[in-house]
């Protein structure tokens, strides 16, 4: 049987490993001053978060339509899937999940749309494990089993540069970020059950880096880990360069996805880690 | 001879106590007249404070949790004194407020402990139960320092255990005790050098004395409503602040300024006044005399008609103290900030604040609840428990900011049923600093311990106006000017707040560090606030400098240096 996979441009998979890995990515859709933009691979995202700041209104994100996923599912399953997994950004997040669902529908249980609960590789893990086991040639109902667990096993850590993109997204529910007096604050965040909870605020960002590379010793063996930013390529690899040595190579250095991007500005920094399972022994 | 006819005079009223029994009602008795002469010499205990920076409460702080100790007993008939003396324990354990207030609840605790089984009191409980008192005392505080309320508490046990040898009656030990206790206190600052630096007496230990002596004086049949300092010069006569000890009933406040034609015979001066009303104070400069009175509306014009009759009447003002109250009260209310609701399991954090402004940066944080209080005004332990004891959470984390709120925050930590970790933050700063390690789903010890790590990551400045003359910490201080502390101690004493504020920036190094956060209070202007914070911005180009309203009285600037 074969299965085809099926993500979105928040995955943040990197071009090669998508390619080897015969992954279909959706294209999400920014819209900046009133027009649609693709966020596919001809779309620089070191441009957007240079001129993020100084953009008038602020951005706001789409999801590809239901129609762009049904035209896609059928594609697949025409040309020899028997089965496509479609797996997507938190649906509490984002609209994504539910167009891919909605899509999903006119298939009869040929197409699963799953939740990953998380966003940028925190999903792309997810995806790439999918990918991994399919060569294997797991079946459908250990794949989704399969998928479950691993979601348990990741860990996504942001430090946001500025409170302000984040404020505006509305897209937390602490109402506390609409507080009027508010100190220059960079908030750390850990997506965790598909929505996002606070790890409290450092004041500047030489003591916030300390704790994120605090944050970021594991306490069990890895077995991926990316870091991320948004336009701060050099403090993610000064952060990189001081990691212990347990950490997996190659390790992902990428730069956000706009769609989320846009909701957490620049300068952000973070990580995604994927622990080992546990052994039974 | 006089002295002879004043100590037969008083072994003739020590005789008349004897004949009633040492009972819980006698027990009221003693307790309302320790309390009523600490409230008369308040304003002495207040005086005492080492470092020449508005926050010399102690008085009022040990007053009030006396208050709050009688409150508890004023209508009971108890007529056993062991259970009595726990009901005023409980009662000075709810309304401890300051240091010297927990530790005098401790005082009282012990007290009480040692009384568990006695109905009436004799000598030798008396000397079992100041033991008792000592232990729970040094047991309270997890350093004990010498040359304080403790050292007091542990020489009046001695004095009674020694005096017990010779005489078992309960007044005789109180009188040689009080006579201790007094020296125990003169003694203070050879024990403890911050003292003897700044030539003051340890205030918690003068407070204790002062109460324990009043208790004495009510069974000597001496007065206790007449301070034995009276008259203050009028240069520093401070009556703002006498809205904090408005007891119920009065209803507006006199001030007269005159100009007597005889001299004053102060003690019958203030024998008439005390016939009109409370809280009087009066003040001279130059043969001027001010008096200030609190009274009840229908003897309003008393006090002007007294001193009419004394001299010549310069001024007179009064205020309706009721519209005041109303005042202060609603203002109260209208800065009540909003918080962030707190679910079950989650972490809810309590912080003090002193001001409007500290407290919103503090809501924006995300605490479940604000305690108001801080240097000049301390919340007491029942302030405290009352800001946690309904939230649906069992995991409370207080942060007290200011050292003299800490014990008051152990001590309501102790009282509640809910797990409460209190984390020692001694000031703003290192309030924000812990607070910003908040994560409200976390695990508790653990958040407890990067909390409590945190408060090292940030230096505290605070700039005030000097209230007396002192040379502490090698700076030399003048009343009036303005002086800097960094991490609590005096670095030093300036003639402008620009002067000041730039000279603890050199003193903290602040060359070395990346955020400065100027929390600028009620007593200055936003335009004032931003000047210096452009002068700090353009001695320092690469320091970022954040400017906060903090609305924090007496305090000019609260410095976050990081």
């Amino acid at each position: 049987m074969k299965i085809a996979l099926v993500t979105d441009s928040s995955c943040d998979i990197p071009y090669e490993m998508v390619i080897s890995h015969q992954i279909h990515v959706v294209p999400n859709i920014l819209i900046i001053d009133g027009k649609s933009i693709e966020d596919n691979w001809e779309f620089s995202r070191q441009k957007f978060y240079e001129q993020l700041p100084k953009m008038t209104s602020m951005p706001t994100t789409s999801t590809a339509s239901v129609g762009t996923y049904q035209a896609l599912y059928e594609d697949l399953l025409q040309k020899g899937s028997d089965q496509v997994v479609s797996i997507h950004c938190s649906s509490q997040f984002s609209g994504i999940f539910n167009a891919a669902r909605t899509a999903a529908q006119s298939f009869s249980g040929k197409v699963q749309v799953v939740d990953s609960q998380q966003v940028t590789l925190g999903l792309g893990f997810q995806v790439l494990e999918a990918a991994e086991a399919l060569t294997d040639g797991i079946s459908l109902e250990s794949l989704l089993v399969m998928l479950q667990q691993t979601r348990e096993r990741i860990r996504v850590i942001a430090m946001l540069d500025t409170l302000e993109y984040i404020r505006r997204s509305g897209r937390i529910s602490w109402a506390r970020a609409s507080l009027g007096a508010m100190l220059n604050l960079k908030p750390f965040l850990e997506v965790k059950g598909g929505s996002v909870h606070s790890l409290g605020e450092a004041r500047t960002r030489k003591k916030g880096m300390a704790r994120l590379f605090e944050m970021m010793q594991s306490p069990e063996p890895l077995k991926r880990f990316a870091l991320l930013h948004s336009n701060a390529e050099d403090d993610a690899r000064r952060l990189l360069e001081n990691l212990a040595p347990e950490v997996p190579t190659p390790p992902h250095i990428v730069n956000v996805n706009t769609v989320l991007g846009a909701h957490v500005g620049p300068n952000g920094l973070g990580f995604v880690a994927l622990f080992q399972e546990k052994s039974l022994t | 001879m006089i002295m002879d006819a004043q100590e037969t005079y008083i072994s003739r009223r020590q005789d008349r106590f004897r004949k009633a029994p040492l009972d819980g009602q006698a027990l009221k008795t003693l307790i309302y007249a320790g309390l009523t002469w600490l409230r008369t010499n308040q304003e002495t205990v207040n005086a005492l404070n080492v470092y020449p920076v508005p926050d010399g409460d102690t008085g009022v702080n040990m007053v009030l949790t006396m208050q709050a100790a009688y409150d508890e007993i004023a209508d009971s008939p108890e007529q056993n004194f062991g259970k009595m003396i726990h009901v005023v324990a409980h009662g000075a354990l709810m309304g401890a407020r300051g240091n010297s207030g927990v530790i005098l609840s401790q005082i009282w605790r012990g007290l009480a402990r040692g009384s568990d089984e006695i109905e009436v009191l004799d000598g030798r409980s008396l000397v079992s139960a100041f033991a008792e008192a000592r232990d729970t005392a040094y047991k309270g505080v997890v350093r004990p320092v010498e040359g304080t309320i403790l050292t007091v508490a542990k020489d009046v046990a001695s004095a009674a255990e020694n005096i017990l040898v010779e005489t078992d009656d309960p007044i005789r030990i109180l009188d040689h005790v009080v006579g201790e206790a007094d020296e125990s206190v003169e003694r203070t600052p050879d024990l403890l050098d911050v003292l003897k630096k700044a030539g003051v007496v340890d205030a918690g230990g003068k407070g204790l004395f002062f109460i324990l002596e009043g208790m004495l004086r009510y069974i000597n049949g001496q007065p206790l409503d007449t301070p034995l300092v009276t008259v203050q010069p009028l240069s520093e006569m401070v009556l703002e602040d006498t809205l904090k000890t408005i007891e119920p009933g009065q209803e507006f406040e006199v001030v007269v300024d005159f100009r007597p034609d005889n001299p004053l015979d102060l003690k019958e001066f203030y024998s008439d006044l005390e016939e009109m009303g409370t809280s009087i104070q009066v003040g001279e400069g130059e043969g001027l005399y001010r008096m200030h009175i609190h009274l009840l509306t229908e003897k309003l014009y008393e006090p002007i008609e007294y001193t009419r009759s004394l001299g010549t009447v310069i001024k007179a003002s009064m205020e309706n103290l009721v519209e005041q109250m109303d005042e202060i009260e609603s203002r109260a209310r209208r800065s009540q900030v909003d918080v962030s609701p707190v679910e079950k399991d989650q972490i809810a954090v309590i912080a003090v604040s002193p001001g409007y402004g500290i407290s919103l940066v503090f809501a924006s944080l995300g605490v479940a609840g604000i305690v108001e209080g801080g240097q000049t005004m301390n919340p007491s332990t029942e302030d405290i428990m009352n800001a946690f004891e309904n939230l649906p959470t069992n995991k409370v984390v207080i942060l007290p900011n200011n050292k003299n709120i800490i014990m008051a925050a152990k001590s309501a930590a102790e009282l509640t049923v809910k797990n409460v970790a209190v984390i020692p933050t001694r000031t703003i700063p290192q309030g924000l600093a812990a607070m910003l390690r908040l994560i409200p789903d976390g695990d508790f010890d653990r958040v407890v311990e990067e909390m409590n790590q945190a408060l090292e990551e940030v230096h505290s400045g605070q700039i005030t106006t000097a209230i007396r003359n002192v040379e502490i910490d090698n700076v030399e201080v003048q009343e009036g000017q303005i002086i800097a502390l960094l991490d609590g101690k005096l670095v030093c004493s300036a003639h402008s707040l620009e002067e000041a504020s730039l000279d603890l920036l050199v003193k903290a190094e602040a060359d070395q560090y990346e955020l400065v956060t100027l929390f600028f209070g009620a007593d200055i202007s936003k335009q004032d606030a931003n000047q210096i914070a452009d002068t700090i911005r353009a001695a320092y180009p690469n320091l970022e400098v954040e400017l906060q309203d903090g609305g924090q009285p007496h305090y000019q600037f609260i410095l976050s240096i990081e």
